[in-house]
C-alpha cells in the first residue's frame, strides 16, 4: 500500500497548494491558476482511490480482482467538465474585470466594502 | 401524477432551448419561462400531497439503490420542495414586468438553470449527484450574479465563484474521503456504514462538508460573498439568493450532518456555536450599513446563522423551529428584496437617505416591506413570532443560557435597524401617490397573505415540520426507506 500513500500525499498537497494560491494570491490569474491546480489536486485523489496496482480498464470481459475501480473515473470526468465550465466561467469574469477596472488585482476592486 | 424527476429534467432541457425560443419570438422568453415553473410548481404540489402518505422512492435506469442514483422525497424534501417551487413560481411572475439587462434569454436560461439545480439538491439521495447539483446551482448563480456586468455585479460575482468554488471542491474531497472508506456513494447506504469510518476520517469528512457547503449556507467565516454578490446581482437573482439557494445549501448541510455521518456531538456543538457567530456578527455588520439591500444581505446572513445555531440544539423541538425559522426566512426575504426592488425603480440607488418617505409615495409596497420586516423581527401574530418564540423556547428547554442571550441580543440589533429603516421610509412630506403596477405586487401580496395566515394559525404547518424533523432524527428510518422495502 505504501504507494498508495505516495499517491494519496502528492493529490492532496497539490490540492492544499491549489487552495493556499486561492485563498491568498492578488491576482485573478493566479487565483483560478490555483483553484484549477486544487480541483486537479482532487480528482487525482480520487483516481488514486480507485487504483489497483496491476489493475487494467474495467471492461466486461476482465474479471473483476484485475480491474481498478471505474466508479471514481467516471467522477472525475464529471468533475472535470464541470472544473472545465468554472474555469471559463471565472477567465469570462477576469476579462470583463478587466476591462471595466483596468486591472486584475483583487484587493483593489473597492466598489463595496465590508 | 407526475413524477418527481421531471421537476429536474424539464427545466434543464428547456434552459437549453433558450435561444431557440428566443429566435422564435423575443417576447416567448419569458412566458416559456413561467410555464416551466409553473409546470415545476405543479409536481411539487403533487408530490407534496403524495409524500403525505408516505415518502417517495424514485429509482433511475432501473436499478434499485444503492446502485444507481435515486431521488428520494420523504416529509423535509417535500415540504422544502413545495416551498422552493411556490417562491421561485411568485419571483416570475415578479419578473415578467422587471427591466432585464440583454439578452434577456440568457437570463432566463441561467435562472431555469438555477431552479433545476436547486431542485436537485433537495431530491437527490446519492451524494456525488448533490455535488453536480451543487455545482449546476452554483455556475449558474455566478452567471446572475455577474449578470449585469457593471463593477458591482461583476465585483460580487468573481467573489462568489472564488469561494464558491473552493467550497464545492472541498465538498468533493469529503466525497472522495467517504468513498475510500466505504465504496459507496449513496446517501443512505454511507448511513448505513458509516460505524466503518475510523474517528479522523469522520471529523475531516465533516470539516470539508462544513466548509464546502457553508459557503452556500452563509456560515462565518465563507460569507464574505454574500453582502457583494447581493448587492450587485439582480433585484430577483437576489431574492433566489437569499431565500432558495441559502436554503438549498442548509439543506444539504443538515442532510449529511444528521442522517450521512451521523449527528454526533462534536459536531452539532460545532454547529451551533458557528451558526450563534455568524448571526452575532452579522446583525452587527447590518447596523453599519448604509445601503438598504446591502443591510437586508447581511440581516440575511445572519438569519441563516440563527437557523443553524438551531439546527445546532439537535433535539426534536429546537429541529422543527429551525425549519420553521427556516420557512419564515423565506417567505420575509423574499417579502423585502421584492419590495425593495420595486422601491429601487422610484429612486436612484438604495441607500437610506434616498429611500426617505418612500413609504408614503409607495404606500402599499412600504406596507409590505413593513409587514415582512416584523415578521421577520417576531411580532405577534405574525408568522415570524411562532418561529422565534418556539426557537427561544427550545433553547431554554436544554439550558443554553449564554447562546440564549446571545439571540436575544441579535434580536435586538436587529429590530433597531429594521424599525430605524422603516421609520425613515415614513419620514418626510409630499410626494404624490405613485403605486407600481399590480402584477409586481401580486407576488408580493401573495407573500404577506401566506405570512398573515400563518401568523394567524401557526398549527396549519406544525404536522409537516414535526415530520420533517422527525425524518432527520430518525437516520434508520431514512436508511430502510432507501434499501430497504420502499417500493418506487
Amino acid at each position: 500500500m505504501a504507494e498508495n500513500i505516495i499517491f494519496y500525499g502528492s493529490s492532496i498537497a497539490l490540492a492544499a497548494i491549489g487552495l493556499l494560491i486561492a485563498l491568498t494570491r492578488r491576482n485573478l490569474i493566479k487565483i483560478i491558476i490555483g483553484l484549477d491546480l486544487m480541483e486537479t489536486g482532487v480528482n487525482m485523489f480520487l483516481i488514486s482511490i480507485g487504483y489497483r496496482r496491476g489493475g487494467t480498464a474495467p471492461i466486461f470481459d476482465i474479471p473483476l480482482s484485475k480491474a481498478v475501480d471505474p466508479v471514481p473515473q467516471a467522477l472525475v470526468l464529471t468533475a472535470i467538465v464541470i472544473g472545465v465550465a468554472v474555469t471559463a466561467l471565472a477567465l469570462t469574469f477576469a476579462v470583463r474585470i478587466h476591462e471595466k477596472y483596468g486591472t486584475l488585482d483583487i484587493s483593489k476592486l473597492r466598489e463595496m466594502k465590508w | 401524477m407526475v413524477s418527481p424527476i421531471l421537476a429536474i429534467v424539464i427545466p434543464l432541457a428547456i434552459a437549453f432551448l433558450m435561444p431557440f425560443f428566443s429566435a422564435l419570438s423575443r417576447k416567448s422568453v419569458k412566458w416559456v419561462f413561467l410555464a416551466v415553473i409553473a409546470f415545476n410548481f405543479y409536481a411539487a404540489i403533487m408530490t407534496f400531497l403524495r409524500v403525505l402518505s408516505g415518502p417517495i422512492l424514485v429509482v433511475t435506469a432501473g436499478i434499485k439503490p444503492p446502485f444507481a442514483i435515486n431521488l428520494l422525497i420523504g416529509p423535509l424534501g417535500g415540504l422544502l420542495f413545495l416551498l422552493f417551487e411556490g417562491v421561485a413560481f411568485l419571483y416570475a411572475i415578479f419578473l415578467l414586468k422587471a427591466e432585464i439587462k440583454e439578452p434577456v434569454h440568457r437570463f432566463f436560461m441561467l435562472f431555469l438553470l438555477n431552479v433545476a439545480g436547486a431542485t436537485g439538491m433537495i431530491l437527490t439521495g446519492d451524494l456525488f449527484n448533490l455535488f453536480v447539483f451543487l455545482e449546476i446551482t452554483g455556475i449558474s448563480a455566478y452567471g446572475l450574479v455577474g449578470f449585469k456586468r457593471d463593477k458591482k455585479g461583476l465585483e460580487g460575482g468573481v467573489k462568489y465563484l472564488i469561494l464558491g468554488s473552493v467550497g464545492s471542491t472541498l465538498f468533493l474531497l469529503g466525497v472522495a474521503l467517504l468513498y475510500s472508506q466505504v465504496g459507496t456513494l449513496n446517501m443512505a447506504d454511507i448511513a448505513g456504514r458509516i460505524w466503518m469510518l475510523k474517528k479522523p476520517t469522520l471529523y475531516a469528512a465533516f470539516i470539508m462538508f462544513l466548509v464546502g457547503l457553508g459557503v452556500e449556507a452563509e456560515l462565518f467565516p465563507m460569507n464574505a460573498w454574500v453582502p457583494d454578490a447581493y448587492e450587485g446581482a439582480h433585484d430577483t437573482v437576489t431574492a433566489m439568493l437569499s431565500t432558495v439557494l441559502s436554503k438549498a445549501g442548509l439543506y444539504a448541510l443538515i442532510r449529511v450532518v444528521f442522517t450521512v455521518l451521523s449527528p454526533q456531538k462534536a459536531f452539532l456543538d460545532l454547529l451551533l456555536w458557528a451558526g450563534l457567530i455568524t448571526l452575532l456578527l452579522a446583525e452587527l455588520s447590518a447596523l453599519r450599513q448604509k445601503n438598504v439591500k446591502r443591510m437586508i444581505a447581511y440581516s440575511s446572513v445572519g438569519q441563516m446563522g440563527l437557523v443553524v445555531f438551531a439546527f445546532g440544539m439537535g433535539s426534536l423541538f429546537a429541529l422543527q423551529a429551525a425549519l420553521f425559522q427556516a420557512v419564515n426566512h423565506v417567505l420575509s426575504k423574499g417579502v423585502l428584496f421584492l419590495s425593495l426592488a420595486i422601491m429601487g425603480k422610484k429612486r436612484e440607488g438604495l441607500e437610506l437617505e434616498n429611500l426617505r418617505g418612500i413609504g408614503r409615495e409607495l404606500p402599499v409596497t412600504g406596507l409590505l416591506f413593513s409587514i415582512g420586516a416584523l415578521s421577520l423581527l417576531g411580532l405577534p401574530f405574525l408568522s415570524g413570532f411562532w418561529s422565534k418564540i418556539s426557537l427561544l423556547l427550545s433553547t431554554a428547554d436544554l439550558k443554553l443560557w449564554v447562546p440564549l442571550g446571545l439571540v436575544l441580543l441579535a434580536s435586538i440589533i436587529e429590530a433597531f435597524y429594521y424599525l430605524r429603516t422603516i421609520g425613515v421610509f415614513y419620514t418626510g412630506t409630499d410626494f404624490r401617490f405613485a403605486e407600481t403596477a399590480f402584477i409586481r405586487l401580486l407576488p408580493v401580496l401573495v407573500l404577506v397573505f401566506v405570512i398573515l395566515y400563518l401568523g394567524f394559525r401557526p398549527g396549519v404547518l406544525a404536522p409537516y415540520l414535526k415530520g420533517a424533523a422527525r425524518e432527520l432524527v430518525d437516520r434508520s428510518g431514512y436508511i430502510g426507506w432507501v434499501i430497504g422495502g420502499l417500493k418506487p
